[in-house]
């Protein structure tokens, strides 16, 4: 139950800081000398507020340790799978990193690859080709059969010829 | 205007071979579209416009009508079965719908998705052929004032899906209020927040929030808690369709969900997504047991989805009769209108009648075509929860990173799907329910700028807000909802301890 | 690396089969990429895809490509097309109001950074209001105006954008601060068009053609067109008609890559002077209602630089360049 507290002490913490830096940053937005009443900085003044008074109750509330704290389920066993978790992260990563080297049906397969392994497969060749087959598909459904141009790569525009 | 007759001459029309096989075309093209994340309406009619080119316009809106009506459809399965919502307009369905599939009821859930959309579109369409012009002019007596006390509204609305903890719900919605302050300034031009790159001048937009916390969020967090992926999802617990209590509970939310959605449709800047907040909490208001709401209350998933069906009828009513385009949609169509050198507007009804009323005619068949399509195949679409889950959550990555990606080929999007996402998955973590983020970031800037118009145009009279009799009206409505839902918080109803 | 947009294998072999079909005419080019800084389906894609099909069935390139890159009213396109240094293979479509945009976005990159090559179509503005408005003529809204600026609401597109930029030119046209107008700024068409005709502002100020249905139906009243010359089919006054010096106008253009070669320059300058002539081209407009402004070379030049000048002075009046 302590690591719960803290965590949403934690963010409480971060909402009064996001509120604070909101709110700071609003007043550098430009405004012009044109006619405008209630200009650009007003919203975010008032956001920035409401950020700050809400992490400051949940921050009150985390660290009184009331209910609504502490509502959380804790009649189920929580299992945490760090691994796995970065192991899904992993796949759009690796997506935004190799989708204009490699092409998007590759970029896909990789994608495709880490979240079934994040979430228990065992295969990751079966996968990865699996990724691939729905890549493809999906480039030539959308690039051929609709002129949605997406990356075949660059490397396959050298194969190719461009 | 002779509606009964315009619209047997409209069949006639609709009813042979090849508009036929077009309205196919469309209907399931655009299920399929309403399934896959990211991918809506809009971008595809965008994309499918070179190709009709080649046919006659008549057929093209016949597609692009069935396409749209469709989205809706197809969008509730996966919000319902694998709590992704494939659209804007079917994300508070995934409230009560996943809850309902979760405990084996998901057959009933997409039934009463079906069916209710199937009413609302045809007393959608229907209103549509009798009420046109009647219905515009209402709705261009909404000032900024007026829609500024809408947004207010809508955000008392907002109340109901707030979930059992509201300081927790309010923390997502001021999140998602805070993220829609990204962009440029509407009124007066001005960067805020872009941090100097250049690519988020237009905002993140809620398309990209959505995948991101829906579908993203959704796969990282299980990711990480392999019990919870454990969980044995008994799609089909004992009746495989909806028994008399679910249709007795349904059939009036069916109508009210009509009735609300209808009329956003045809209000610039309505759209699909609004209906269904207030439909939602309409539903929770009226309901004999509103306690079961986010539990897996089917009054909860009947009323949005037949509000977001009957909103896509709305929309055609500006758009066909004053050429007005109140979606990204049916701007795509006004577009499409204009390719075949046919203005809509008030005078298309007489010299395109053909068209119109062979479109109108085609939507009621697109109708009960999407019934079809969708009821029966309830079976088949509950199998998806059958495809072995690193498989399936494989697939849905690709299809929203396909939905994120594949518009703008930008990398910053990409970048801002995965921060986006990681926020989805921590928001889980720490049990902040995700819809009222995205209920933030759409009535956010919303709210924003029709209240700066309302006060740019009246110099700075703040008054117009009560003077006016719409504005004033609907602000004394938000007062009352808000009181109403305070006194039910102090009563104890809320006070329901959060489940997981 | 120069990043080629094309679609590679596949593509390539079903256009391949295709070419063997296409008239051996005057073909001048073998690949061509177009840019529509905008997403599907709007203004500037509009005019990309019609020029790929013309290009394309009247032969005059074997192949041509259209990339989307959306945003910030078309400048992180500009932005990544300026990055093809040298790449005669490559266009770009824009138009003023990416000038507007790359000015008030204080965009990294400006369009003096690449090659213009032509100026293809324009969309003239009109002034309008809605029919039991109290205001009849030009007149009367330049007297209102004068009085008290702020009084007169004009509804129009985005901010920056040309309907903002002409009315701020109208203003300084009859002798009214440019800062002092009040203009609301909507998103999209259907939005400025709701306000207009529900008239929730005093007047509304778009391109002629989308006000000119409204006005058909009975529905809005003309006040004037920023035209050099009356448009045929549209029954009002010019500005200049009525003794207010200003004309202007929506347009559309191609440019190209930053450091070209003259050579590459003059190629594509003639691929587009066989597009503008072709008779696929004049069907086109015809058909869509694009006013046809070809104007190439030096002189196209000029008027780009003189059309910048101009946007540059009026945003900065309006307080929205400093």
């Amino acid at each position: 139950m302590p690591r719960r507290l803290n965590a949403h002490a934690f963010v409480g913490l971060a909402l009064v800081l996001t509120g604070i830096g909101l709110f700071l940053n609003a007043q550098r937005i430009d405004v012009s000398p044109a006619v405008v009443l209630l200009g650009p900085r007003l919203f975010p003044s008032i956001v920035a507020v409401g950020l700050v008074l809400l992490g400051l109750l949940t921050l009150a509330s985390a660290l009184a340790g009331s209910r609504e704290a502490r509502a959380d389920p804790a009649d189920r066993t929580v299992e945490n799978d760090w691994p796995a978790f970065l192991m899904a992260l992993a796949g759009p990563v690796l997506f935004l990193l190799t989708v204009e080297t490699l092409g998007f049906a590759a970029a896909a397969a990789l994608l495709f690859a880490c979240v079934a392994r994040a979430f228990g497969s065992r295969r990751p060749l079966v996968d990865l080709a699996l990724g691939l087959v729905i890549g493809a598909l999906i480039l030539i459904v959308f690039s051929y059969g609709l002129g949605l141009a997406l990356p075949a790569g660059a490397l396959l525009d050298a194969w190719t010829g461009g | 205007m002779d509606v009964l007759g315009n619209l047997a001459h409209g069949f006639a029309v609709a009813l042979t071979p090849t508009n036929l096989m077009w309205s196919l075309v469309g209907v399931t093209l655009g299920t399929a579209i309403g399934i896959l994340p990211g991918i809506g309406p809009a971008l595809t009619i965008a994309l499918l416009l070179p190709v009709t080119y080649k046919i006659d316009p008549t057929s093209a809106f016949i597609i692009f009508g069935g396409l749209y009506y469709g989205a809706m459809y197809g969008c509730s399965t996966t919000s319902i079965l694998i709590n992704t919502p494939g659209e804007t307009g079917s994300i508070v369905t995934t409230i009560d719908g996943n809850k309902m599939a979760r405990a084996g009821r998901g057959a009933a859930a997409l039934a009463t998705s079906a069916i209710g959309s199937f009413v609302a579109g045809i007393i959608g369409t229907l209103l549509l052929a009798a009420l046109a012009p009647e219905v515009v002019k209402l709705a261009l007596l909404f000032g900024p004032a007026d829609y500024f006390a809408l947004m207010v509204v809508a955000f008392a609305a907002v109340s109901s899906l707030l979930g059992s903890s509201v300081l927790r719900g309010l923390v997502s919605l001021f999140i998602g209020i805070a993220v829609g302050l990204v962009g440029i300034d509407q009124q007066t031009g001005q960067s805020r927040f872009t941090f100097g790159v250049l690519e988020l001048q237009d905002g993140l937009g809620v398309v990209l929030v959505a995948v991101a916390l829906f579908a993203v969020g959704e796969a990282l967090y299980l990711a990480s808690r392999p019990d919870l992926r454990r969980e044995e999802l008994v799609p089909v617990k004992g009746r495989a369709f909806m028994t008399r209590e679910d249709w007795a509970r349904s059939w009036r939310p069916w109508l009210r969900g009509a009735a609300i959605g209808f009329p956003f449709g045809a209000l610039p800047a309505g759209g699909t997504e609004l209906p269904t907040f207030i439909s939602y909490k309409v539903e929770k208001s009226l309901a004999r047991n509103p306690d079961e709401f986010g539990k897996g209350a089917i009054e909860g998933v009947a009323g949005p989805e037949a509000a977001n069906n009957a909103a896509v009828a709305g929309v055609l009513v500006p758009l066909l009769t004053f050429g007005l385009p109140t979606s990204s949609t049916a701007a795509i169509m006004l577009a499409a209108f204009q390719q075949y050198g046919i203005q809509p507007g008030p005078l298309l009804f007489t010299s395109n009648s053909a068209l119109v009323w062979g479109l109108i005619a085609s939507l009621l068949i697109g109708n009960a075509m999407l019934l079809v399509l969708n009821l029966p195949l309830v079976g088949l679409w509950v199998r998806l929860l059958f495809i072995p889950q690193p498989w399936l959550y494989g697939g849905i990555a690709v299809f929203a990173m396909l939905g994120v990606y594949g518009i703008n080929r930008s990398l910053v999007d990409v970048a801002a799907l995965i921060a986006i996402g990681l926020l989805g998955a921590m928001l889980r973590r720490l049990d902040y329910p995700i819809a009222p983020v995205i209920v933030g970031l759409i009535l956010g800037p919303m709210s924003e700028i029709q209240f700066r118009r309302a006060v740019q145009i009246s110099q700075g009279d703040l008054s117009v807000f009560a003077t006016r009799p719409i504005s004033g009206t609907l602000l004394v409505v938000a007062a009352l909802m808000l009181a109403g839902a305070m006194a039910a918080h102090w009563r104890g109803r809320g006070t329901v301890p959060a489940q997981g | 690396m120069v990043r080629k947009p094309t679609h590679a294998g596949l593509f390539a072999f079903v256009l391949a089969a295709g070419a063997a079909a296409l008239p051996a005419s005057a073909q001048e080019m073998d690949q061509l990429s177009i840019m529509a800084p905008a997403a599907p389906g709007g203004g500037w894609d509009g005019t990309a895809r019609v020029m790929q099909d013309v290009l394309q069935s009247a032969g005059i390139v074997k192949t041509v490509t259209v990339e989307n890159v959306a945003g910030a009213g078309g400048t992180v396109g500009l932005a990544q097309f300026a990055k093809k240094k040298g790449d005669g293979k490559s266009l770009m479509v824009s138009g003023l109001v990416m000038v507007g945009a790359a000015l008030s976005n204080k965009a990294p990159v400006q369009l003096t950074a690449v090659t213009p090559i032509a100026r293809l179509t324009s969309e003239w503005e009109a002034l309008a209001v809605p029919v039991g408005s109290d205001i009849k003529t030009l007149a009367d809204l330049t007297a209102k105006l004068k009085t008290n600026p702020g009084a007169v609401s004009w509804g129009g597109g985005s901010a920056g954008g040309t309907d903002h930029i002409t009315a701020a030119l109208f203003a300084k046209a009859v002798g009214v601060d440019p800062a002092k107008i009040n203009y609301i700024a909507h998103s999209g068409g259907g939005e400025a068009m709701a306000s207009i005709l529900g008239g929730h502002v005093t007047l509304g100020i778009n391109s002629a053609s989308e006000l000119e249905p409204q006005v058909k139906a009975g529905k809005l009243r003309w006040l004037a067109v920023t035209s050099d010359k009356r448009i045929a089919g549209i029954d009002a006054p010019t500005l200049k008609e009525l003794g207010v010096d200003l004309v202007i106008g929506n347009w559309r253009a191609v440019m190209a890559a930053p450091d070209l070669a003259p050579a590459d320059r003059a190629k594509l300058t003639s691929v587009i002077d066989a597009m503008v002539k072709s008779e696929q081209w004049r069907k086109q407009l015809a058909q869509r209602n694009w006013l046809d402004n070809y104007l190439a070379g030096s002189e196209f030049e000029t008027y780009l630089g003189e059309e910048n000048k101009r946007v540059t002075e009026i945003l900065k009046s309006v307080g929205l360049v400093k």
